[in-house]
């Protein structure tokens, strides 16, 4: 056996760089948090090749005294906590001290740094974790930090690299993320040469959102405020219209800091459900503000998990404040068909489709802005909406800012938005399966399949809810033949069953009687309830049975496509539905209305 | 094919057809209406292979023949031409029909007529031969009860049953029955299953006439029904399955019973019946000491209350209905008052008009968990 030595502390550093230099986006991570704790307002990131080659971080913070400079370089040399009852109070992004001298061991490493009183800065340059420089110069007031070649003694982790192009998606991801979480903060990013995007720094958070994802998101997205004892929870979450295929998109800040959370992003995830298609994610950003003492963030040296102390709490208002947001918040871009092609759509309607509303801040966005967020789409199933951008109308009230989301809407919320028409007209029936409505100065077609879905799941749920589930006993029982398996299936889940309003019962070896079924499925027919009942245990048995099973239910208890239907009926059915709380989509996620507005029709008849 | 006829004569017979006319094109002769003129003869026909109906009329004629054209545009036309003499004739060089009335004179094309299928091979016998007025009635008072558009399940059609002397039609959609006879002599034994449709056409088809006769026969898997005095027949098809014994389903008494006025009863129901924003209205009848209350809530809306004072045989019960199955029987019911027959728990309830006991709706209480 070797003997125990103690390590040479390049080694430790080395060591200790594989637990925060991860890649160069946690790089840039670093050096934008000690940018960002430095009180910096403007923050310039640079990379070429992903970061692999070049990174460099510039902000115009507080910057190092030039007799602190080589003490910044020393493991757990920190300004930031002095005792390990501060651990419990952390305010400040960065605390370890591991940061600098670990990027400085993997890389070649220079900073150039001045604090705004001291005449000259100073640049000190390490390489693979030796010092090489340290001298004065002249420099501008701030801090300035190149890593360049980084792992470059390390060839284990360079190799572990992917390429350029994907080590470019993280960086983007996290300045994105810081970006969010620091809207005061000016941002820009540059890669390659080309800007990706800058942030306009005025404590904006939806100009921010804009300038990150651009117009397609900035114009679906919807002001999110909740405050409940002890957590304070803003931001923006964008319209079920449009999701993306992963969980990039949904970030979370937590006092201050961009945190990843499977719990946060459940519940935001809960918030849109039975709005969005199966395995879609939100897109959103929440900031919440909680009692430092209730959340522990040193569970990982990046510092992205977190520990809360009051997880359920927590869950329960994201969850709360996602969905009311949704409830009282109106999709508005009528043209926008699922599946229909934005860039043919821009090309076939040139004087039609024009950008009516620009970003708020952006002036101009590079091409390598577009790139970037065409990059983010190509994860996008073709059924998302895309978006042309001539659905704003005047008629819609426009985007509300967070300042008005505050305390009136908070109060509305989980009131019908059938508020936002103050009349509505039926027309008639579309090919028997769509209802044409004049509501206000607007064409809504309603399908008429989903919207009676969503009609009768809100039902069932309520039903389900206030535990008053009304179940018709069925005069002559429903004997349904299953077969042996189906049948022990059926029976083994009776109790559930019977909690949703089907009373079943064995019937010799191979079939059941079905003995009552809920009150809305009255006179349901015997394919249909076999079909209902195995696809109830058949979704039940991979996740939460109750809200499966309603969504089944209101499936097969709603008109069909192609029934026609009595005015009667129709006004019925509309009238229902516009005093749902979620009128715009059913509970698959698909959409329920689709608004065409006055002034875009006027429009596609040349009128203005 | 020549002949002629009067507007009114024409429309009436296009008119009762005109129903079964395919409305979607699966087969596109079907979407077309049959004339066949012989011997004085006109039988004009429609069917879309589900149901058929054929009505004839005495014409003028002096050339046999037959057509097809399309019954979109001819049934219209045949609406709006002026009353009066209508003359008919075939340009079979033309592959056309004309028909001239008044001063206007109109061509239509015609479809191959060989391909226009027949209703019924050879007439049978009939099994039954009643006055049509019994069957309008016992329809309508028993369709409502069937599964609306539940396709071929024995619970989307009508049970009509001939045995001992008396005609019973029956139909349930699970959760109440309507049960429905009247004797009629002289006639064989059948059970068969129409769909609700066939009932709905039929009944239709059915002049209040006292005096006019319906005949039932059988035609294998379909049904054969004749208007003797309109000459008229309707074909359909008959559904397969075995219907449920109903006869287990009609309690032999119940714990309570009360009279009731029906218009009453239908007017208050119609005010509970607004309390159904979520899902079908419910309504609570407590019966005690000759009143009964009627209550109905929506967790979302609100309330509904009231009393009806009725006349009760029995001990006090409370039971919920379905405010729907309880007005579909009210509305149907001829007399002004009705028994309404109620047990405690979730035995059925049933409900029967004052002076007849052959109608009879047995209706499943609601139950909340």
């Amino acid at each position: 056996m070797s003997p125990i030595i103690v390590l040479e502390e390049t080694i430790a550093n080395k060591i200790a760089a594989g637990e925060v230099v991860e890649r160069p986006a946690s790089v840039v991570k670093e050096l934008v948090e000690n940018s960002l704790d430095a009180g910096a307002d403007s923050i310039d990131i640079e990379i070429r090749e992903g970061g692999k080659e070049y990174i460099r971080v510039v902000d115009n913070g507080r910057g190092i005294p030039s007799d602190e400079v080589p003490l910044a370089f020393e493991r757990h040399a920190t300004s930031k906590i002095r005792s390990a009852d501060d651990l419990f109070r952390i305010v400040t992004l960065g605390f370890r001290g591991e940061a600098l001298p670990s990027i400085a061991a993997v890389s070649e490493l220079e900073m150039v740094t001045r604090p705004e009183e001291s005449p000259m800065g100073t640049l000190i340059a390490f390489s693979g974790g030796r010092r090489t420089r340290l001298e004065s110069v002249g420099a501008p007031a701030g801090t300035a930090v190149t890593v360049k070649r980084l792992f470059f003694n390390t060839p284990a982790r360079y190799k572990f690299l992917n390429q350029a192009a994907s080590e470019r998606r993280y960086v983007y991801d996290i300045v994105g993320r810081l970006a969010l979480a620091n809207p005061e903060v000016r941002f820009r990013l540059v890669s390659d040469g080309e800007e990706i995007f800058v942030t306009p720094g005025d404590g904006n958070m939806e100009a921010v959102i804009w300038s990150i994802y651009g117009s397609r998101v900035g114009k679906y997205l919807v002001p999110v405020y909740r405050e409940s004892g002890h957590v304070v929870i803003s931001g923006y979450i964008c319209r079920p219209e449009i999701h993306r295929g992963n969980r990039q998109a949904e970030t979370f800040i937590v006092n201050g800091r961009v945190v990843e959370s499977s719990l946060l992003a459940s519940a935001m995830e809960k918030g849109y459900q039975t709005m969005l298609p199966r395995r879609r994610y939100p897109i959103g950003v929440l900031t919440l503000t909680l009692d430092p003492s209730k959340i522990d963030v040193n569970v990982h040296p990046t510092k992205r998990e977190i520990r809360l102390s009051d997880s359920s709490e927590v869950y329960k208002q994201v969850l709360l404040a996602v969905k009311h947001a949704l409830e009282i918040s109106i999709p508005f871009d009528p043209w926008a068909f699922p599946g229909s092609d934005e860039t043919s759509q821009d090309a076939d309607q040139p004087g039609f489709v024009q950008e009516t509303l620009e970003p708020p801040i952006v002036k101009e966005r590079s091409a390598a802005a577009v790139s970037y967020a065409t990059s983010r789409r190509e994860t996008e199933s073709p059924t998302v909406h895309r978006h042309s951008s001539a659905g704003l109308s005047p008629e819609v009230p426009p985007r509300r800012t967070l300042s008005d989301a505050v305390p009136s809407q908070c109060g509305a919320a989980g009131t019908s938005p059938a508020r936002h028409w103050a009349s509505h007209r039926i027309i008639g029936q579309f090919q028997a399966t769509y209802i044409l409505v004049e509501a206000d100065r607007e064409l809504l077609l309603i399908d008429q399949h989903v919207a009676h879905e969503r009609i009768l799941y809100e039902g069932f749920l309520a039903e389900l809810q206030t535990s008053s589930v009304k179940t018709q006993p069925l005069l002559v029982p429903l004997h349904l033949e299953l077969g042996p398996a189906a049948a022990a299936r059926v029976i083994e889940w009776s109790r559930k069953l019977a909690e949703l309003g089907f009373e079943v019962e064995q019937f010799g070896v191979k079939d059941c009687l079905v003995r009552s079924v809920p009150v809305g499925l009255t006179s349901i027919a015997v394919k249909d309830l076999e079909e209902l009942l195995l696809g109830i245990i058949a979704a039940g048995e991979t996740s939460d049975y109750r809200h499966n099973a309603l969504v089944l239910m209101a499936c097969k208890g709603a008109v069909k496509a192609g029934e026609e239907l009595t005015p009667a009926a129709m006004q019925d059915l509309v009238d229902s539905l516009l005093s749902t709380k979620n009128p715009f989509t059913c509970p698959h996620g698909r959409p329920v209305i689709v608004r065409l507005a006055l002034d875009d029709i006027h429009r596609r008849f040349g009128r203005r | 094919m020549r002949f002629a006829t009067t507007q009114g004569e024409m429309l009436r017979c296009l008119d009762m057809v005109g129903r079964a006319v395919a409305n979607r094109d699966v087969n596109p002769i079907l979407t077309g209406i049959y004339l066949e003129c012989e011997n004085g003869r006109l039988t004009v026909r429609a069917t879309d292979s589900e149901i058929g109906i054929e009505a004839c009329t005495s014409v003028e004629s002096d050339q046999p023949g037959k057509v097809v054209v399309e019954a979109k545009y001819f049934l219209p036309l045949v609406r709006r031409l002026p009353g009066g003499d209508v003359f008919v004739q075939e340009l079979p060089e033309h592959q056309m029909l004309e028909i001239r009335a008044g001063t206007g004179s109109f061509r239509f094309q015609t479809m191959a007529a060989d391909q226009f299928p027949a209703l019924a091979a050879a007439e049978p016998k009939p099994l039954l031969r009643m006055p049509s007025q019994i069957a309008v009635r016992m329809i309508r008072q028993t369709v409502y009860a069937a599964q609306k558009d539940q396709g071929h399940s024995v619970f989307g059609g009508v049970l009509m049953e001939y045995a001992d002397g008396e005609l019973r039609f029956v139909a349930t959609d699970t959760s109440r029955l309507c049960f429905n006879r009247a004797a009629v002599p002289n006639g064989e034994n059948f059970k068969m299953i129409l769909p609700a449709r066939t009932c709905v056409e039929l009944q239709r088809l059915l002049p209040s006439n006292p005096d006019s006769m319906l005949e039932i026969a059988s035609l294998g898997s379909q049904v054969l029904f004749r208007l003797e005095t309109e000459d008229v027949i309707l074909v359909s098809r008959l559904l397969e399955g075995q219907y449920p014994d109903y006869t287990r389903v009609i309690p032999s008494q119940t714990d309570t019973e009360i009279l009731a006025s029906c218009s009453e009863l239908i007017s208050a129901l119609e005010r509970a019946e607004l309390m159904g924003k979520k899902g079908p209205a419910i309504v609570t009848l407590s019966v005690e000491e000759g009143i009964m209350k009627l209550e109905s809530r929506d967790v979302e809306l609100g309330e509904a209350n009231e009393s009806l004072s009725i006349e009760q045989k029995g001990p006090s019960v409370t039971s919920a209905f379905q405010v729907r199955f309880l007005l579909d029987m009210l509305k149907t019911t001829d007399s002004d008052k009705v028994r309404m027959g109620l047990s405690s728990g979730l035995s059925p309830g049933m409900i029967r008009p004052v002076d007849d006991d052959d109608y009879i709706y047995v209706l499943m209480p609601v139950r909340v968990i």
